[in-house]
């Protein structure tokens, strides 16, 4: 017993510098986005004359003048994102049940087909995709966004879902058939209810991946004010490329849909994440 | 015991999955694949079928794409070998059991990740600026190390890349980590530290091999991030790539290719590339991490 406190004591001792490390590690990391948020707070005269320091007074102006053009890109993104993670929580909940508890033929064969091509970059199909939307007749609609982020996640959403599902132990279905429930009423009032950590995972790595998408709106959207949040911020980069608080405020308030979502759900969605795709 | 609506049933379920999969997605793919053998510059006119002549043109003539190429390795090499080792280092550290604020710590490591890649690239630009920027002001100035042109001089215009990457990706990895740490039952590390092991060697002989799965996954998923990078150094220094094109990456490269020339048979022979590269590195990641776990 001595001993093991005694190594306790020296662990806690070894302690010390690793906690220094990792603040220095956290000052590294937040020291940029303390920056954007210092200079959010400046005139351009400010600005020039101190580039890293917050110098008074604070212009919240630029909050306003920045929210202005910017509510318009978050609410576009909004939309965008919000739509997809819909179809996609329900696309992907009806399949990984599915895949993970009916029996029929070509089952592992369909299922190892499409998991392969998770491999796929997605700017692979860059160009056969545009093409492919452009005669759908969808550039320049929230239709191009929606539709292809939908198919592109579906594949790591639907692994995800369906390893929760076959997790979940026989018995809790088995006791749902006894009281003869049928397969749709043991899908929606068993299944989803159990499943709704890892539906809120894969809710969020949708958020994550649709939301700073660049390219492929890029690619599809033309009109200002069908942008999405991350594409808009380019364009809000280029109107307001000399007014830098201004510029900054922007960043800062399209940084808080994100920040607000992970600060609820973070551990949530770091656990769904690794428990599906790790241990599969 | 169903009857026949059984049998129909799961492939009905999965249809809608099976039909946005194959229309957005597989159909892309194999398109691609078709597209890649053709000769197709404007959205409109005519392919002209000439076989493997754009790969043959990539390899042999194309010294832009051999660059792209050679600029994107690069930062997966840094990826790997800088961020990762730093992403477990700072796992281990998170792990502590003694460790206050965990979940602030947590949440403060993973907003880089968050944050869009176009506001990213411009706090990068002031923080890699020549004269005001926040290294050379900050950091080498009181060193008494001359300036760094980070994205005004070819060389420095990777490092300064993988130097952002490490900032927005360091994080996120460590939490990966972390959860595999979780599942490490702490008897193990207990038993082996009462054996006489030192810190060192149960890192090296318990912690690590139990990691591998999430260490398989930390790099599949960092080769494939590598090889996708785009919009970060995209606005760091130009869809160009800056000087002498050194921070143009593989799918900057093929945007460039295929958006702003047209060419979409050569650009989509550019993706078959990429993913064929992506495909075999992770095979052979994979492979090497299983090769470790024999011995």
């Amino acid at each position: 017993m001595a001993s093991l406190n005694r190594k306790r004591i020296r662990l806690g001792n070894h302690d010390l510098p690793f906690q220094l490390v990792l603040l220095a590690f956290g000052i590294v990391t937040f020291f940029p986005l303390v920056l954007v948020i210092i200079t959010s707070f400046k005139s351009n005269t400010q600005f020039y004359h101190n580039f890293w320091l917050p110098e008074l007074p604070l212009h919240f102006g630029n909050y306003s003048s920045a929210l202005r053009i910017i509510w318009r890109y978050i609410v576009n993104s909004v939309l965008y994102s919000g739509s997809t993670i819909c179809l996609i929580a329900m696309i992907a909940s009806v399949a990984g049940y599915v895949f993970a508890r009916f029996i029929f033929p070509f089952k592992t064969a369909l299922f190892l087909g499409f998991i392969t091509l998770i491999m796929v970059p997605g700017v692979l199909t860059l160009a056969p995709r545009f093409v492919l939307v452009r005669d759908l007749g969808l550039v320049n609609t929230p239709g191009a966004l929606i539709s292809v982020w939908v198919s592109g996640g579906l594949v790591l959403s639907t692994w995800l879902m369906r390893s929760y599902f076959e997790s979940l132990p026989q018995e809790l279905f088995d006791a749902a058939y006894v009281d003869g429930a049928a397969e749709w009423q043991v899908f929606i009032y068993v299944s989803v209810p159990l499943a709704r950590p890892m539906i809120a995972t894969v809710a969020m790595t949708t958020l994550i991946s649709t939301w700073n998408d660049l390219i492929w709106p890029l690619v599809t959207i033309t009109d200002k004010d069908k942008m999405p949040l991350a594409m808009g911020l380019m364009q809000f980069s280029s109107d307001f490329e000399t007014d830098w608080g201004t510029l900054f405020a922007g960043y800062v308030i399209s940084s808080i849909p994100l920040l607000c979502v992970f600060a609820v759900a973070m551990r949530q969605f770091i656990s769904g994440l690794t428990s599906g795709s790790i241990k599969a | 015991m169903f009857g026949r609506g059984r049998k129909i049933a799961p492939y009905l379920f999965i249809s809608p999955f099976f039909i946005g999969y194959a229309i957005f997605f597989l159909y892309p793919v194999i398109q691609s694949l078709q597209l890649s053998f053709y000769r197709q510059v404007g959205l409109n006119k005519a392919p002209r079928f000439i076989g493997f002549d754009n790969y043959v043109r990539l390899v042999t003539k194309d010294d832009l794409f051999i660059k792209a190429l050679t600029n994107t390795t690069y930062y997966a090499l840094g990826s790997i070998l800088i961020i990762v080792p730093l992403a477990l280092l700072l796992a281990l550290i998170l792990h502590s059991p003694k460790l206050r604020l965990r979940e602030f710590f947590r949440f403060l490591y993973f907003t880089p990740n968050i944050t869009a890649g176009v506001v990213v690239g411009i706090i990068f630009g002031l923080v890699f600026e020549e004269q005001y920027g926040l290294i050379n002001n900050l950091l080498l100035a009181p060193l008494g190390i001359d300036n760094v042109r980070w994205l005004r001089e070819a060389r420095w215009v990777m490092p300064a890349v993988i130097l952002l990457g490490a900032w927005k990706w360091t994080g996120i990895n460590a939490i990966y980590f972390m959860v595999g740490l979780q599942n490490i039952p702490p008897e193990l590390k207990e038993a082996a530290r009462v054996d006489g092991a030192t810190r060192w060697q149960v890192f090296w002989h318990v912690t690590l091999p139990l990691l591998r799965p999430i260490l398989a996954f930390v790099l599949t998923i960092a080769i494939i991030g590598s090889y996708n990078l785009f919009a970060e150094p995209a606005i760091l220094v130009g869809l160009e790539g800056g000087p002498n094109n050194a921070g143009m990456t593989m799918t900057m490269y093929l945007y460039t290719r295929g958006f702003r020339e047209l060419k979409m048979g050569y650009a989509s022979a550019i993706g078959y590339s990429l993913a064929v590269i992506i495909l075999v590195l992770s095979v052979v990641q994979l492979v090497l991490i299983r090769a470790f776990r024999e011995d």
